[in-house]
């Protein structure tokens, strides 16, 4: 099957402040480095990694806003430079910019005349907006208010709005959940979990919320001063994982407790301990994650230590992430495993 | 993974519907419902509209200027002649301002890049965009005219045909210039020099106050470089003496030809900015 994109040695430099618009630039900056990766059609693929890495402007050559030094890069088998028109009615942007509507119009008109470019009509646009609107809390009353008065929460959510409803094959969301409340965030998710599936659209995402990276992505890339330095899925499904287990109890108490429990848990194998004031965290490899955070929950709750809260993967990602990004604080967290 | 192929139901063809629709978008939506929110500045451009010709009307009797041959004038009286002018130098240099203005303050509210990552084409958001300016201008052009005749006494002998075929002809060869003015502007992001310099040297050069006649002769070619002179002449030959098509053949395929020319400058020009910044990566920098 033909990936819905293909990026082949990509490369973008950009040039450095030139003194006037027509002087040659001072410098030179490389922001992507011989990038290579594809994406399936229906897939969602997450992009992460620090600040500056390069993920922006990655979305940004996927999306044509932006042209690739070198390399190759083909939407749909399109090549997003030689077949740029064609490609831009295939893709649809959330930016991380709240800047990204016009301040003296309604949501409503926003709408209108955003999706009017992709020639959408009022009836059709209409029609396509519920009942996510609703979801997303954008009810008519919301969208009949002026832009210039919306929070940054909802500025954010009409945007998602304005790229669902175009219903276009392939979805670049930038930073998706940013600026916003944990149960707008959770909405999110679910329309990319559910609609964006149900669509099979492609979906390509830049996170730096790797809970969004966790429960959205099929596939996880890691970027890294421009460079792709890790592909690969975000969860491996059943068997071995870390579990983390945090507690609002003295390590020594916590360590006894599991000493205790040994024999009870089952597979516990080797743990470690980590005090974060007045916390303790437990980490672990299980062989079955779920079992074993239901059986520490068992032993911790019959030992009277109060818990603060359990995570099975995520915390996965946020290490693996900070290995790569830092190798000081990487080995930290692996020592403390 | 599913093997279907993804849905294409955001794609849809360019016709005439979509036309009438990106036409209201642009000019209502974007265009009249955003600059009509600034109620002191529509108040201020209607006074800006209507201060100069009073202002010329006193200046005129206080110079003498009402004493000057009428030959010289196509016939009219001095008071028709700068009503008209007045009221056309608006329309073009708005026209080539408004769209660079636009650009620019797309770039600033950070909406250029949403524009130009819809399937709609640069040049197509150019001649949409270049609309308003265009209806804000015939509306400002026709408020100077009912002054000038129910106020000012000029007196209208009309070919509405000839007169219509060169108000359309200043508008597009015009919008050449617009264009040229918008890919400045996307490439420079400063201000908006273009449009000031189109209004100085417009009323200055193209007949806008005083006939062309009356500049030096080593200078008069400037004037014949911009479309505004030849479209004053026959604006002014269709609206004061009834100038017939023939009368004014001359300054209207001028205005054709300065077009073919200035139109596919302007798009390519705007063009090459437009791909600069997407390998610069400047297109939403301010």
């Amino acid at each position: 099957m033909e990936p819905a994109i293909s990026v082949r040695d990509l490369t973008k430099r950009f040039p450095g402040e030139r003194p006037q618009p027509w002087s040659p630039p001072r410098s030179e900056s490389i922001a992507l480095d011989r990038v290579s990766f594809d994406v399936a059609p229906g897939e969602v693929l997450s992009l992460i990694g620090p600040n500056g890495a390069g993920k922006t402007t990655l979305l940004k050559i996927l999306t044509t806003l932006l042209r690739p030094t070198a390399g190759s890069v083909r939407v749909l088998g399109h090549d997003v430079v030689a077949d740029e028109a064609w490609v831009r009615a295939r893709v649809a942007l959330v930016t991380n910019s709240e800047r990204s509507f016009y301040y003296r119009l309604t949501g409503w008109e926003n709408l209108r005349f955003f999706c009017g470019l992709y020639n959408l009509g009022r009836a059709e646009l209409a029609e396509r907006i519920h009942p996510m609107a609703d979801d997303l809390g954008l009810t008519p009353a919301v969208l009949a208010r002026s832009y210039r008065a919306y929070s940054t929460g909802t500025q954010r959510k009409l945007q998602f709005l304005r790229a669902f409803v175009l219903d276009t094959p392939l979805l670049f969301l930038d930073e998706p959940t940013s600026s916003l409340d944990p149960v707008s965030s959770e909405e999110i998710r679910r329309i990319v979990q559910t609609e964006c599936r149900r669509r099979r659209q492609t979906v390509v995402l830049s996170a730096n919320n790797l809970v969004d990276v966790e429960r959205l992505a099929d596939r996880v890339a890691f970027i890294h001063h421009g460079r792709l330095e890790m592909i690969g899925r975000a969860a491996d499904g059943p068997g071995p994982g870390p579990v983390r287990v945090t507690l609002r109890a003295a390590p020594e108490r916590v360590d006894a407790a599991l000493r205790a429990g040994r024999s009870t848990v089952g597979a516990l194998g080797e743990w470690a301990l980590e005090a974060r004031a007045g916390l303790t965290v437990v980490r672990l490899v299980a062989e079955n994650p779920e079992a074993t955070a239901t059986a520490l929950l068992d032993l911790f709750g019959r030992q009277h230590l109060a818990i603060d809260q359990i995570d099975l993967r995520p915390f996965v990602l946020e290490e693996e992430f900070l290995r790569r990004v830092d190798p000081i604080l990487g080995e930290a967290e692996e020592g403390g495993l | 993974m599913d093997a279907d192929p993804p849905r294409l139901s955001g794609i849809r063809p360019e016709g005439i519907r979509s036309v009438a629709r990106k036409t209201y978008l642009f000019t209502y939506l974007r265009g009249w419902k955003v600059w009509a929110s600034y109620r002191a500045q529509v108040a201020l451009t209607l006074v800006g509209w209507l201060v100069p010709v009073f202002l010329y009307f006193v200046l005129s009797d206080f110079l003498g200027a009402g004493a000057l041959d009428a030959a010289s004038l196509q016939g009219a009286t001095y008071v028709a002649f700068f009503v008209v002018g007045l009221a056309f130098q608006g329309f073009v240099t708005n026209l080539i301002g408004l769209l660079a203005q636009r650009i620019r303050s797309e770039q600033m509210m950070g909406t250029l890049e949403l524009v130009f990552l819809s399937p709609t084409r640069p040049g197509s958001v150019l001649f949409y965009s270049s609309l308003f300016g265009l209806l804000l201008n015939l509306l400002a052009a026709l408020v100077i005219l009912v002054v000038g005749v129910g106020v000012l006494g000029v007196h209208l002998v009309v070919n509405a045909p000839v007169f219509a075929l060169a108000v359309v002809l200043l508008a597009v060869s015009s919008s050449g210039l617009g264009f040229i003015a918008a890919a400045f502007i996307l490439w420079t992001k400063q201000g908006n020099p273009v449009g000031l310099f189109f209004s100085i040297f417009t009323q200055f050069f193209a007949g806008v106050l005083f006939p062309v006649a009356f500049l030096p002769a080593s200078i008069r070619w400037l004037s014949y470089s911009i479309p505004l002179t030849f479209g004053l002449e026959a604006l002014r030959s269709s609206l004061l003496a009834g100038g017939s098509l023939a009368a004014n053949g001359g300054s209207l395929l001028r205005m054709v030809a300065y077009a073919a020319v200035t139109i596919p400058l302007g798009l390519a020009l705007f063009h090459w900015t437009l791909v600069r910044t997407k390998e610069d990566g400047t297109m939403a920098t301010y």
